[in-house]
């Protein structure tokens, strides 16, 4: 018995039973509107690269969701439930630092050469007291500084939808947890942000600066 | 200069004439962003009075040099400006207001709507309201498609953007990092030796087209390169047929587009789909966008062709919406004026 629980545009997250532990099924579906090489191409290149990274991250001390099981002939990755409300949702009043844990913990991925790809306030989750990052859908390996910057940059954009003073105190939280994480060569990432930002169509001036 | 706008007197504009038994203010729509000079009367009960324009063409396989297009639009401009007020069968004394296309564009070319703009207001005594080009785009589609609240993806020549209204302006979900779309489809068609806008001819390529060929498929996060399709495209034609090379030129940039957009629909959870800009009359990317919409069951609403390009109108219209003037020694234009940094009502 499996369940739909989000129709995502990259994959359909289904929660169901694998050798009687609940968990969660990532299925790739096929997309009609692509052309089906294409398609089949980015479907199963995805997965398994996905799965791999899962694997990588939790080697390096990132806390995500536990692989159970990857078929490639239909595109599924199955793993651990994570069951909790999305940072996107969660007010981080008190002295929680969510910001800075999350910062903590790209700053690990980076620093395993691992690059999110998405690293919204959605793929993070709080599970119990910690934070579990997920959807390695668009992850892919790099050190450059360019990879690294683009994934703060997306942070960067994803923060900036709060009111200016909200998003000054988050980012500068995650900046905090990001420069532990990575360690002391992030100044250089974080410098190449701007640089991205002014690189973008038209002119950009964020509110945070 | 920066948020210049805030820094000007605002006044509200309340002159309003009457029309018939109701009362509306009419504006002219001046937009003379890139290729089109356009001039449009429109009522603030949203009905177009007219919408008169003319295309400035380059020669074939070059694109729009901005000092020949600006040489075109002052010499179009009088007698654009002239049919337009006698098509809607109104004086300059009727309107209540002179919106012009502020930005962003090329330069020679916004100048030449914003001094008519100024002309008018100055000689006339009329409100003058700056308008974001882009704004416009989506105001008007707004208005046209009855969406209220939706995705809107923009796609043309100057922008490739899929953009969300969230507390008070229009938010980025997803942007091209280097060229847009309508860039990517003018500069291949520009090396086919077409002359711009190219994307009608591309579509007729690939029409044509059977074999697709691999070509870079670059989605960071939300945001989309065509670059690397551009000149990988260009490479190609040396050993592949030109219509292979289009058709999987189109299906490869649309299925970056799609995806982007499917993925901020499925983020923001909005349950409707905008959809404007000049690359917005291709069919196979309408077709594509229509499969995500079922996919995210969302509704998908697509800018009637006439008004999806640059026209007046969307300026006249957003001039009206936004009812922001300046004084005509303030109204300048920028080259570079992103979308997020405009307050919307």
């Amino acid at each position: 018995m499996t369940r739909l629980i989000k129709r995502g545009a990259e994959a359909d997250i289904l929660l169901g039973k694998w050798r009687d532990i609940q968990a969660i099924f990532k299925v790739r579906k096929s997309r009609k509107y692509m052309h089906p090489e294409l398609d089949d191409l980015l479907r199963s290149q995805r997965t398994l690269r996905e799965a791999e990274l899962i694997k990588e991250a939790k080697d390096n001390g990132v806390r995500c969701p536990r692989l159970y099981f990857v078929n490639l002939e239909d595109s599924t990755i199955i793993m651990e439930y994570v069951k909790g409300p999305r940072l996107k949702d969660v007010s981080d009043e008190g002295n929680t630092n969510l910001f800075g844990i999350m910062g903590n913990m790209l700053g690990k991925l980076h620093r395993s050469g691992i690059i999110h790809g998405d690293p919204t306030t959605s793929n993070f989750i709080l599970y119990g007291d910690e934070l579990v990052v997920l959807d390695f859908g668009l992850s892919f390996r790099s050190n450059t500084i360019e990879d690294r910057a683009v994934d703060l940059h997306l942070v960067k954009e994803v923060l900036s939808g709060d009111d200016p003073l909200e998003f000054r105190r988050k980012y500068a939280k995650f900046l905090e947890g990001y420069k532990v994480g990575f360690g002391t060569a992030s100044d250089e990432t974080i410098g190449r942000v701007k640089q991205i930002e002014k690189r973008g169509r038209y002119a950009r001036s964020s509110w945070g600066e | 200069m920066k948020a210049w706008v805030h820094k000007q007197k605002i006044n509200l504009i309340v002159s309003r004439v009457a029309i018939g038994h109701t009362l509306a203010t009419l504006a002219l729509g001046i937009e003379s962003t890139a290729h089109t000079f356009g001039a449009s009367v429109m009522s603030s009960s949203g009905k177009i009075l007219s919408d008169v324009r003319e295309v400035y063409r380059g020669p074939e396989g070059s694109g729009i040099h901005p000092r020949e297009a600006s040489r075109h639009h002052s010499e179009v401009a009088p007698g654009v400006l002239g049919r337009s007020l006698r098509e809607a069968k109104v004086k300059v004394s009727d309107l209540g207001l002179v919106a012009y296309s502020a930005g962003p564009g090329l330069g020679p070319c916004l100048r030449v709507g914003a001094v008519v703009a100024r002309s008018i207001s100055e000689y006339y005594s009329k409100p003058i309201v700056p308008v974001h080009h882009a704004i416009g785009h989506i105001e008007l589609g707004c208005l046209l498609t009855g969406a209220r609240d939706p995705v809107c993806l923009l796609i043309s020549g100057g922008h490739t953007a899929i953009l969300a209204e969230k507390s008070g302006r229009w938010r980025f979900f997803g942007e091209t990092l280097d060229i847009t779309i309508g860039q990517l489809l003018d500069q291949f068609g520009r090396f086919l030796g077409f002359g711009s806008p190219c994307g009608p001819r591309i579509e007729e390529l690939a029409n044509r087209g059977k074999k697709y060929i691999r070509m870079p498929y670059t989605v960071k996060g939300n945001d989309l390169s065509f670059s690397g399709i551009l000149t990988f495209s260009k490479n190609l034609t040396k050993s592949e047929r030109v219509e292979d090379v289009a058709y999987s030129l189109q299906e490869t940039a649309f299925a970056m587009l799609c995806e982007a957009t499917e993925r901020a629909l499925a983020f923001t959870e909005k349950k409707e789909l905008l959809v404007t800009g000049g690359v917005a009359a291709n069919g196979r990317l309408g077709a594509m966008l229509d499969e995500v919409c079922t996919r995210q069951g969302v509704e998908l609403k697509v800018t009637p062709q006439r008004y999806a390009g640059d026209c007046g109108t969307q300026i006249a219209w957003a001039g009206l919406v936004a009812k922001k003037s300046v004084t005509p020694e303030n109204a300048f234009v920028r080259q570079s004026w992103r979308l997020d940094q405009v307050e919307i009502a």
